[in-house]
């Protein structure tokens, strides 16, 4: 889920990069928070209402500045257009990524207000069931009832790290709402030990009732729902992150609800970061006795990230392009280190933002060229200077001008065409059971190793199919293998969902029509036959048809050599290899041609299968280009892999070693490289004296070397002083004095070194040495 | 057993010591013969008259049942010849006891249920307790009888609650009723009392606030004084405006309360052991138990229950020990009977749980769980009766038994564990039978896989074997001893008692050793060279990344991080995570874990 939280920071961070224009520089500053005034109905801790007040502030402030210029000569407009070009572009990513979580997320939250509605409807009828109608004591509480389980849904967030769902709740909260249901929002801080079961108690009441009570009495909310007047509804509690909570204050707290819930009709929902099944380490026996569990599964994160993939990167509209490697640094982090889409998005919009922030003609992305512009002279110039566009040797601006539209409107079909093909392979992959997120690293992956390109040198048939690459077992050989085998069923799906992917590509649409057809026609033709060749086995036939099928086979791997490597006739030599086989089939009969029915209908399939197999794999190869082959695809996509890995990777202490180490940089100090040197700072001196000496070092014998070091250049500096004062006495005081100076600076570069954590001391046993920790 | 009410004659003060008590005055107060004697007398005995009541014949089955701590009340009953032991009354007993009850109906207790159908009606409601509702029954007695506190325990779901509850309830009888697991703070068990007495709304024109703010106990005893004072007028001038009662003097509207015998007022303390939990809870305990002493209201009935015995409380703490009634838990004809209570049509369930209920009976005793397991065997028994395939006779019983007792084992498996419904499509999980979450259940970072793996080998290693097994210089020695007999079983001893142990704690600093050597193996054996030349060695560098998972594998509580030791410096961790999870992790990835895993 995206963090409102999130966006805060990397707005703030926008700012700051805005004024310093570099991007390793970003820093976060924590401000501290600001306590609202004390109103008696409690905002749900994860209201965004005050974000979204600190974010409108922010946005004003960044409406008014443009990005600073990427190079000297950019006029200030372009740094606006480019501003506006990042504000747009991820206007509409965010709008996707939203409309994605929001169509998963709906499902579960709509099961959940079913479950609610059916569990009140079910213990109603118990009632109406249980009561006799002739009790003459209807103030004695049933029995039945006031042992019956508190009810608790689990829902299963499939994560273990929860910060996808973090606004998770607060939309179950407001969906529940809107069916007029009471609900409370409690988060792990609720359930504290030191708080007891006070806390969450208060907080509930104090969201549900609206007030803030004196003492957290389970009979103020007894009483309030006796008195409320659309009553009713049943009361929701929903317990953020349960795992999170201690857990003998949440056992407290299950048990009080319970003992209620002859009285109200409460239901209980917890977020479960592993599994359901965690409930039972989380509370005792004694607890879990009161509940009656359900269990609700949330998307796993591999689906959310497939949604954003299909909603956000696969979608035509925002010209601005993701390089491959970049999505695959970013795949692989995800995979590798904490696999939230959070932190996906997150690294997606640092891909964006720096992007529009080094690119000088990113603007490019949204900004229409049929208005007139200022500043056209520097865009003509910029643009013609571009390596994509240098081919084309252009003679004036207005030939620039052409060439520039048209590079665009190139590059935004080839982006649909590529989207829709990746689309249409995710598809098949669906069908036939495989990782969506795992075959669309495999096309980055062999993208950017160019083994799609239709290259006329290389060798078809290795690269597409070979069934390894660097040494892994590839997805996309065993698809065809897989589509090529696929039952009629199968086949039938996937021709169907192509055609509805491809849209953008007309000329596919046609040939999975086409397919589609044949099928149906064939299918039904079988079905007829079926009645003629009612009782005959044909097993020499099927040699024959199958010999056939073998032939074709061969004449398809001749046409592809022959035709050195494009492999537009496939498609059409293969049909004409199965109208070929129809056409002879006409005048004999049918029975002793193909067999028996159900083995003939098996043929058919696999040859459409095959079919459409090639279809795809044509389709691969045409449109799968890498966007860095395109015209102008500097402006538009953003392929900067080490710039957005130093952003992502945090090595911190390996910053701090460098920084230490190496002063230089920052000081733009010239005279200092790196020899020891008296004028570093000694904490340098000392850091160097330390990596020199190995992992265990004598303190004597670091404090000796580092006085030598300042030594050096004191008795340099002694000597023109002896030269300008002849005889001084104050000698002998004048070294003791400085004695005590080193003695006091080693002391204080050590202590630094300690508190950075780069040194420490080596233990009881030797503590004259110290220890250098890396 | 006789169901029985007496009265005592003499006039005794309620929080008297306990040497007041077991004074011969009381014990000679009790009718010689031990049978009843009239309890209508009870409540004409007029002005001032005040009755605590005891009651007979129950004391003997109590001391069958083996309870104990009853000494200072039933010390009265002791001398007293033992009834024959019967569930009921015999008819004829019966019938002089419908007549009496009829009349004490008719003189004293005017709108209320006749006693004797409250019994039946109870003893309906909660079959085989019909002894300890008798003994209630007789501690309540009338309306102005007084009452030494009562102290109700025995095991969970006997009825305490439900019993008492119900009796007071349909007796009419003005009591308040606080659970010390709802009321968690001392504050909100006494203004739960008080609001219940004075009759106190909570709405939002008084911000759903108490009456009265009541915060210790010396406030509690003053404002209770008040509230029962208010109560107990109320209760009175409801007897006197409904009743026959000849104290009414007609022609005066105004009640002199202080001439009518006051009615008692219940107090019920539900769940008084998880008092001993709270701070001063003992001597809250004791203050309760004194309440009517510290107040000087001798009409209070003080009902304490608790799932603890009275030895909790009361031994060794000099106390005044309140009456105890134990409830013993039922028994497999009990559970029996009240299990085919709940089917009306119970000829095909009656000999269904005659085959199924001695097994299920040794697991819980529990009528609800009980009921809710059996259940779900039920509909499997009767599905070939449904289905026609059986007819539901002597014959067609014999075979359904013989359908269903494969069934009875997973069935047992289900009561002591708990079932989870799913509610989500299976589909979901179907539709993808890639992925970890296949087996899992959640998704899981490759970095913290590795991660939970090498913690579990800290966990399970013990720390002098990391070099041998991660370093590939200090191998281990080749020489090996032949091991006797005893060194065998030494090791199988030392083997078991590290099993019984659990998993061994560890420093950050050997998970994160672990972690880099096997992870550094994952990136030699197969994973991406191309990634590898992208990002140095990406599987073994420990960056803050790293870190972060750890930190997310303890908020997921699969590592579990101890408090920081003074003396020890950084923190321990421990892996919490089970071995078939651990396993499942490493198939995912193809981690060979055994070749790590030190077996003695």
């Amino acid at each position: 889920m995206l963090d409102d939280r999130g966006m805060d920071v990397s707005s703030d961070e926008e700012h700051t990069l805005s004024n310093n224009g570099d991007a390793s520089q970003a820093c976060f500053i924590l401000h501290k928070f600001t306590k609202k005034s004390s109103s008696a109905v409690e905002v749900s801790p994860r209201e965004p209402a005050l974000s979204v007040k600190r974010k409108r502030g922010g946005k004003q402030d960044i409406s008014l500045s443009s990005l600073s210029p990427c190079s000297a000569d950019e006029p200030e407009d372009c740094g606006v257009w480019r501003m506006e070009a990042f504000k747009c572009t991820w206007a509409d990513i965010e709008a996707n990524i939203k409309e994605v979580f929001e169509v998963l997320n709906t499902r579960i939250f709509k099961e959940v207000q079913k479950f609610i509605h059916d569990i009140l409807f079910y213990d109603a009828q118990l009632e109406l069931y249980l009561s006799p109608k002739n009790n003459s004591y209807p103030h004695v509480h049933g029995n039945e009832r006031s042992s019956r389980r508190l009810h608790v849904a689990l829902l299963c967030l499939r994560n273990i790290d929860s910060s996808d769902h973090t606004m998770t709740f607060f939309k179950l909260k407001t969906h529940l709402k809107k069916a007029n249901y009471h609900v409370a929002n409690l988060l792990p801080h609720n359930f504290l030990s030191k708080n007891g079961v006070g806390a969450p108690l208060r907080s509930m009441l104090k969201q549900i009732v609206g007030i803030n009570p004196e003492t957290t009495d389970m009979d103020i909310l007894a009483s309030w729902y006796r008195a409320e007047s659309d009553a009713k509804s049943p009361i929701v509690i929903i317990i953020e992150d349960a795992e999170l909570c201690n857990s003998k204050v949440l056992a407290e707290f299950v048990i009080i609800l319970s003992e209620w819930i002859a009285e109200l009709p409460l239901i209980l929902v917890m977020g479960m970061a592993t599994s359901g099944e965690a409930i039972r380490k989380l509370l005792p026996g004694s607890t879990t006795r009161h509940l009656h569990m359900h269990n609700f599964m949330f998307p796993s994160p591999d689906e959310y990230l497939e949604g954003i993939i299909k909603g956000v990167i696969l979608r035509p509209f925002p010209l601005f392009t993701v390089g491959h490697d970049v999505l695959r640094f970013l795949l692989s982090q995800y995979d590798k280190y904490d696999s939230t889409v959070t932190s996906f998005i997150r690294a997606l919009k640092m891909a964006c933002m720096e992007h529009f922030m080094s690119q000088p003609l990113s603007f490019l992305c949204t900004i229409s060229l049929d208005s007139p512009l200022e500043n056209v002279d520097y865009l003509w110039r910029s643009v013609s200077v571009l390596p994509s566009m240098q081919s084309k040797q252009y003679q004036s601006d207005r030939d620039v001008d052409k060439g520039t539209v048209m590079a665009l409107s190139q590059y935004k079909e080839q982006k649909e065409k590529w989207s829709s093909t990746v689309n249409c392979i995710l598809a098949a992959g669906n069908l036939v059971c495989m990782d969506p997120v795992k075959v669309f690293a495999e096309i980055l992956e062999r993208q950017a190793g160019g083994i799609f390109l239709n290259d006329a040198n290389s060798s078809l048939n290795s690269d597409i199919l070979c069934n390894e690459l660097n040494g892994k077992t590839c997805l996309i050989p065993a698809l065809l293998k897989r589509l090529r085998d696929s039952s009629e069923f199968t086949v039938n799906k996937i021709l169907m969902k192509w055609i509805e992917l491809t849209e953008y590509i007309p000329e596919w649409k046609t040939e999975a029509q086409q397919i589609l057809n044949n099928l149906a026609s064939e299918s039904s033709l079988i079905n007829t036959t079926e009645f003629i060749s009612d009782g005959c086995t044909g097993s020499t036939r099927t040699r024959q048809l199958a010999t056939g099928i073998n032939s074709i086979e061969d004449e398809r791997q001749e046409s592809i050599v022959s035709n050195g490597g494009s492999s537009e006739m496939n498609v059409s030599n293969l049909k004409d290899g199965q109208m070929r086989i129809h056409g002879d089939a006409e005048p004999l009969n049918a029975t002793r041609l193909y067999g028996t029915p159900s083995m003939q209908k098996k043929i058919g399939v696999r040859m459409h299968g095959r079919l459409s197999a090639s279809l795809l794999e044509q389709m691969m190869r045409k449109y799968l280009i890498p966007f860095e082959k395109l015209p102008l695809n500097e402006a538009l996509c953003f392929q900067n892999v080490s710039s957005i890995k130093e952003l992502l990777i945090g090595q911190p202490r390996q910053g701090i070693q460098q920084n230490i180490k190496c002063p230089f940089r920052f000081l733009k100090c010239e005279c200092c490289n790196a020899t020891i040197s008296s004028s570093m700072f000694d904490s340098t001196i000392l850091f160097h004296l330390v990596l020199q000496n190995g992992e265990l070092a004598n303190l004597h014998d670091l404090y000796e070397s580092f006085s030598a070091v300042l030594r050096k250049d004191a008795s340099e500096k002694q000597k023109k002083v002896k030269k300008a004062h002849h005889g001084n006495s104050n000698g002998a005081t004048q070294h003791e004095v400085d004695r005590a100076l080193v003695q006091a600076r080693f002391c204080k570069a050590a202590s630094e070194l300690q508190l950075v954590g780069l040194l420490r001391m080596a233990g009881k046993k030797r503590s004259e040495s110290v220890q250098l920790v890396l | 057993m006789r169901h029985t009410f007496e009265c005592e004659g003499g006039k005794r003060q309620m929080g008297a010591t306990d040497a007041e008590i077991d004074s011969p005055k009381a014990s000679k107060l009790v009718s010689e013969d031990g049978m009843p004697t009239m309890t209508g007398e009870c409540a004409n005995q007029g002005n001032g008259t005040r009755t605590p009541r005891a009651v007979n014949g129950q004391s003997s089955s109590k001391r069958d049942n083996g309870s104990p701590g009853r000494e200072t009340h039933h010390r009265r009953t002791r001398s007293r010849p033992t009834l024959p032991a019967s569930t009921g009354p015999s008819p004829d007993q019966q019938s002089s006891h419908e007549e009496e009850r009829e009349r004490s109906v008719q003189e004293g207790v005017p709108g209320d249920i006749s006693p004797d159908m409250l019994y039946k009606h109870l003893i309906d409601r909660f079959p085989a307790r019909n002894s300890e509702i008798k003994q209630l029954l007789g501690f309540f007695g009338e309306q102005t009888d007084l009452m030494l506190p009562l102290f109700i325990y025995g095991g969970a779901s006997t009825g305490k609650t439900s019993i008492i509850l119900n009796a007071l309830r349909m007796m009419n009888r003005p009591f308040a009723y606080a659970s010390c697991r709802s009321s968690h703070t001392p504050r909100i068990l006494f203004e739960s009392i008080l609001n219940q007495l004075t009759k106190h709304t909570r709405s939002s024109s008084n911000n759903f606030g108490s009456s009265k703010k009541c915060d210790k106990l010396s406030d509690f005893l003053g404002l209770l004084c008040d509230a029962c004072h208010a109560a107990a007028l109320e209760k009175a001038g409801a007897i006197s405006k409904g009743s026959t009662c000849p104290l009414k003097k007609s022609g005066t509207e105004k009640v002199d309360v202080d001439k009518f015998p006051k009615p008692v007022i219940y107090l019920i303390f539900d769940n008084v052991d998880l008092l001993l939990d709270w701070s001063g809870g003992l001597r809250l305990i004791s203050a309760l138990m004194r309440l009517s002493e510290f107040t000087g209201m001798e009409n209070l009935g003080l009902i304490f229950i608790s799932s603890l015995g009275p030895d909790a409380f009361f031994s060794g703490t000099g106390m005044l020990e309140p009456i105890p009634i134990y409830m013993r838990d039922y028994t497999d004809d009990d559970l029996y009977q009240i299990l085919l209570k709940k089917k009306p049509k119970g000829e095909l369930y009656s000999s269904f749980l005659s085959a199924v209920l001695k097994p299920f009976s040794r697991v819980t005793r529990r009528v609800t769980e009980l009921s809710e397991a059996l259940e779900r065997l039920f509909q499997k028994y009767i599905e070939p009766v449904r289905r026609g395939i059986v007819k539901p006779d002597e014959q067609g019983k014999r075979k359904l038994f013989s359908l269903i007792q494969p069934h009875i084992t997973s069935a047992l498996h289900q009561t002591s564990s708990f079932l989870i419904s799913a509610h989500s499509p299976q589909v979901n999980v179907q539709k993808r039978p890639y992925g970890d979450y296949a087996d899992l259940g959640f998704q899981l970072s490759l970095c913290s896989k590795y991660l939970l793996i090498s913690a579990f080998i800290c966990s399970r290693n013990p720390a002098t074997l990391d070099a041998t097994l991660f370093d590939s210089t200090g191998g281990r020695s080749k020489k090996r001893r032949r091991s006797s007999q005893t060194a065998v079983d030494k090791k199988e001893m030392d083997m078991q008692e590290k099993l019984l142990k659990g998993p061994g704690t560890f420093p950050l600093e050997r998970l994160l050793a672990i972690f880099s050597c096997i992870s550094a193996d994952f990136s030699d054996d197969e994973e991406e060279a191309e990634l590898a030349l992208m990002d140095h060695c990406i599987g073994v560098k420990v960056s803050s990344d790293v870190l972060m998972q750890i930190s997310t594998l303890i908020n997921a509580n699969l590592l579990y991080k101890g408090s920081s030791d003074p003396f020890e410096g950084a923190p321990r961790y421990r892996c919490n995570a089970s071995e078939e999870l651990i396993q499942m992790v490493s198939r995912s990835i193809n981690f060979p874990l055994s070749r790590y895993l030190y077996r003695l």
